[in-house]
């Protein structure tokens, strides 16, 4: 079995939701968000909507960084300085995003478009163009 | 209080997250998009980094809504901003991957010894404390930091650059 589900069987007890409120609600909470997160980026195929997916997992990651600087090292700055400098990815990030979605628009809205037979679907679905799948 | 304060973030942060997942139309999604990050920002000051809170709501939150509120309508115009659910292909195992994902993270949250659940003011550094944290970052955004934040600024710069370049009109050979 694996490690992490082995130990003393809980049942349904939340053992963090029962505990004083402290470092691993806040953990909680920002994996939930992350997990959020994951889910739009895995299971919508706009590309606008995967790029928002893509900074609420940013956001989580930030809220992470802050909680263990806040309650782990007090007498440091390390968290905070790394999610200013996260801030600035998160910005470009969107802003190259944007960017790729007009170049996108523009090309389907091209009489070469790369999918001409189905005119239709969404110009933003990454299932559209080849080089945006995986 | 405290204590419900952070209830209360963390219902809106994830209330908004659900709404930019689940919301049909891309403008709607922005908007709890934007909404999610104010929280996030909330949640930030609720952990005593109060000056990293407000310029996460001026940049992160101030920046996305500008970009996502100024450039939909600027996309729409190129074309159709179709609204979008999740596929339903997709949905069944990306919603086993987040779930799995949350259900792992949450155990081993649950069975370790993280030593500390003081976050009162009292618990704070030096460094931590009011004016002192803006003046700890700075230093250390100029002094160990200094190489990533000019790296993160080069980053935004090749992204304005890239931006610009995706969008040129194609010239006539």
């Amino acid at each position: 079995m694996l490690p992490l589900l082995q130990g003393p069987a809980q049942g349904f007890a939340l053992p963090i939701i029962q505990s004083p409120l402290g470092l691993p609600h806040v953990l909680t909470l920002a994996a939930g968000v992350f997990a959020l997160g994951l889910f739009a980026v895995l299971a919508h195929r706009n590309l606008l909507r995967i790029l928002m997916g893509l900074e609420l997992m940013l956001l989580a990651a930030m809220i992470n960084l802050v909680a263990f600087t806040t309650y782990l090292h007090p007498e440091g700055l390390h968290g905070h300085a790394i999610t200013l400098l996260l801030v600035l990815a998160a910005l470009a990030q969107l802003g190259i995003g944007l960017a790729l979605g007009a170049a996108l628009l523009r090309r389907a809205q091209a009489p070469e478009s790369p999918a001409p037979e189905l005119p239709e679907t969404d110009p933003l679905n990454v299932e559209r163009y080849d080089d945006l799948k995986w | 209080m405290e204590t419900l304060t952070f209830y209360v973030l963390a219902i809106l942060l994830l209330a908004a997250g659900a709404a930019m997942v689940w919301l049909k139309h891309p403008r709607h999604a922005a908007y709890a998009l934007v909404a999610a990050m104010v929280a996030g920002a909330g949640m930030v000051a609720w952990l005593h980094a109060e000056f990293l809170a407000l310029a996460l709501l001026l940049t992160l939150a101030g920046g996305a809504a500008l970009l996502l509120m100024m450039g939909l309508p600027l996309l729409s115009r190129l074309g159709p901003l179709a609204a979008s659910r999740p596929d339903e292909d997709r949905s069944f195992w990306a919603g086993i991957v987040a779930v799995l994902f949350f259900v792992i993270t949450y155990r081993v949250l649950a069975t370790t010894s993280w030593g500390t659940t003081d976050r009162s003011v009292r618990a704070l550094g030096d460094a931590q404390r009011g004016l002192n944290a803006i003046r700890a970052l700075g230093e250390a955004l100029s002094g160990e930091y200094a190489l990533a934040l000019i790296g993160g600024l080069f980053l935004v710069g090749v992204a304005i650059a890239v931006s610009v370049a995706l969008n040129q009109p194609e010239t006539e050979a």
